[in-house]
């Protein structure tokens, strides 16, 4: 863990901060793109996300949970952005996910291509980033059988693709 | 688990590319925090530490205090509203070279003076006398002794006025005239315990404002100006979360990972909303939001007040959108919030996930107000 680099950024040591965000910032860029579908709108809220624990890193009360903080804000970030824009504004891998994404990423892509949207951000916490059903409850602000049932549709779905 | 999940897991979990876009916003926002963190840091230099050299007498009025009934404290707190709100030193704006070692450049950064205005203690005991604290509380913290004199909140905020004692000198904040008008002081390292206040799941330490003309080396007498990041309702009881450690939090530094998890912090809540919640005067501006104003706070929308179309990508709770806040009264009086670079008349100001708040630094009396105004918005307030 980075508690020693938190807590050393919550005594305002802005190296040890930027340190932390570039840990993170491949999950949170992940995250992002499960919500946002313009590079330009992940890019802002990959910034306010920044700005916003910087100035509130000294609020976390528990350093072990740096992260789940960090992610928590980014999400309510990108929720503050779509809902901004008025509109909803899925992430369209199809068509374009092949075109626009990285060779090395295209499975990434597609595998999520395959989940409605509402879903992306539960697999993603779930299998990419390890969380448990009860914190990413807690990060998403639903309840926990929520993500449990989504877990078991999308999964469903999922092993359909893999295993052909 | 099935080769299937065990696949999700392989391909939700490999790092993925991020977009030259990104990256380049990321580096730019690092570069926004250094030159932060610099121009914080030339004002550091600057401190001046004479309260440290003062010697002065300072009865431990907390230990006395302790043992007051309330009532006698009720009666011995006749003034204590003009400590948290009333006339301190005022401040000129100052500019000051800030300069960029890395990339051999400067620039000049501007701190806004800071005005304060004497309080009407009827006034106060009227609007703020039945959500105040009876007695105060007292807790040792090591070798200080902490003494929150009163504490007050509402939706959006609150203020926690307290005094700190050691004997020998306080050493538990660093503090001085410049902190008082950026970022509030800070802990210091050679603190070895640390205070938060927690209000649903806000959980913040504030602004911190030393008095300094009425401070000594052994006692500091300070607000806390405190906003939640999200407005909060009477459902929620604040309180504050203290923890001790067994070494100083410069110690810190130098521990291992192991060290530092095996610490045995101490930690203590003490309960601080034993009175109700300091009820706000909700404005409805129809499209424009709402403005919610207390005695000593004020939230609002920055997007929806100002008309500003975020659709292009703009930061909503950017407080940089806001650059001029007057309450105008209705004898034709008016309290100056704020005016970019020139005046900075609050105590905190926070833009956060839902709004612009603002924690004043006087008495606002919230039945005389008439209009209030943000940049060139006149918002006429019943």
């Amino acid at each position: 863990m980075d508690m020693l680099l938190v807590k050393r950024a919550q005594k305002g040591d802005t190296d040890a901060f930027v340190e932390l965000i570039e840990k993170n910032k491949v999950s949170l860029y992940k995250a992002a793109k499960s919500y946002l579908h313009n590079e330009e709108d992940v890019a802002d809220v990959m910034q306010d996300t920044v700005l916003s624990a910087y100035e509130h890193i000294r609020d976390l009360k528990n350093t072990l949970y740096f992260k789940t903080w960090l992610t928590r804000i980014l999400i309510n970030h990108c929720k503050n952005m779509l809902e901004m824009r008025k509109r909803c504004i899925p992430m369209e891998w199809a068509g374009n996910a092949e075109e626009q994404a990285p060779e090395n990423d295209r499975e990434f892509y597609e595998l999520r291509e395959e989940l409605p949207e509402d879903y992306r951000i539960i697999f993603l916490l779930y299998y990419g980033e390890g969380y448990h059903t009860n914190e990413i409850a807690e990060i998403l602000e639903i309840n926990e059988n929520t993500v449990k049932s989504r877990l078991r549709r999308g999964r469903k779905k999922l092993e359909q693709i893999l295993c052909c | 688990m099935k080769n299937e999940q065990r696949r999700m897991q392989e391909i939700l979990g490999k790092d993925v590319q991020i977009s030259g876009l990104v990256e380049e916003k990321l580096q730019e926002t690092y570069e926004m925090l250094n030159a932060k963190n610099k121009a914080q840091k030339t004002v550091q230099a600057k401190k001046i530490h004479r309260y440290r050299s003062q010697v002065a007498a300072a009865a431990i009025a907390a230990v006395l205090l302790c043992g007051m009934s309330g009532t006698v404290y009720a009666a011995a707190k006749k003034g204590y509203f003009n400590e948290i709100f009333g006339m301190k030193k005022a401040t000129q704006p100052e500019t000051m070279e800030v300069k960029d070692e890395e990339k051999g450049t400067s620039y000049i950064a501007t701190i806004p003076g800071k005005e304060f205005a004497e309080v009407d203690e009827k006034t106060a005991e009227e609007l703020l006398g039945k959500y105040s604290l009876d007695k105060p509380i007292v807790r040792k913290l090591g070798e200080h002794t902490l003494t929150i004199e009163n504490f007050i909140y509402d939706r959006n905020g609150a203020i926690m006025y307290f005094t700190i004692e050691k004997p020998g000198g306080v050493t538990a904040f660093d503090w001085d005239k410049y902190t008082n008008l950026t970022k509030g002081a800070g802990f210091s390292d050679e603190a070895d315990f640390y205070l938060s206040c927690q209000m649903g799941e806000d959980c913040t330490e504030g602004n911190l404002y030393v008095d300094g003309e009425r401070s000594t080396a052994e006692k500091l007498y300070c607000t806390s100006y405190i906003l939640w990041s999200r407005e909060q309702d009477e459902t929620e009881k604040p309180s504050l979360k203290i923890e001790k450690y067994p070494c100083s939090r410069g110690e810190f530094d130098r521990m291992t990972e192991e060290e530092f998890a095996a610490l045995e912090v101490k930690t203590e809540s003490i309960m601080l909303g034993e009175k109700p919640m300091l009820p706000a005067n909700v404005v409805d501006m129809g499209e424009k939001g709402t403005l919610t104003i207390s005695p000593f706070t004020m939230g609002f929308e920055i997007g929806k007040v100002l008309g500003i179309d975020f659709r292009e990508g703009q930061k909503q709770e950017d407080p940089f959108y806001v650059k001029y806040v007057e309450i105008q009264y209705e004898n034709g009086e008016n309290y100056v919030v704020e005016k970019e670079d020139e005046i900075n008349n609050t105590g905190y100001v926070l833009g956060a996930f839902d709004g612009y708040k603002i924690a004043f630094n006087r008495l606002v009396n919230v039945n005389k107000i008439k209009n209030v105004i943000i940049n060139d918005v006149t918002i006429p307030v019943k």
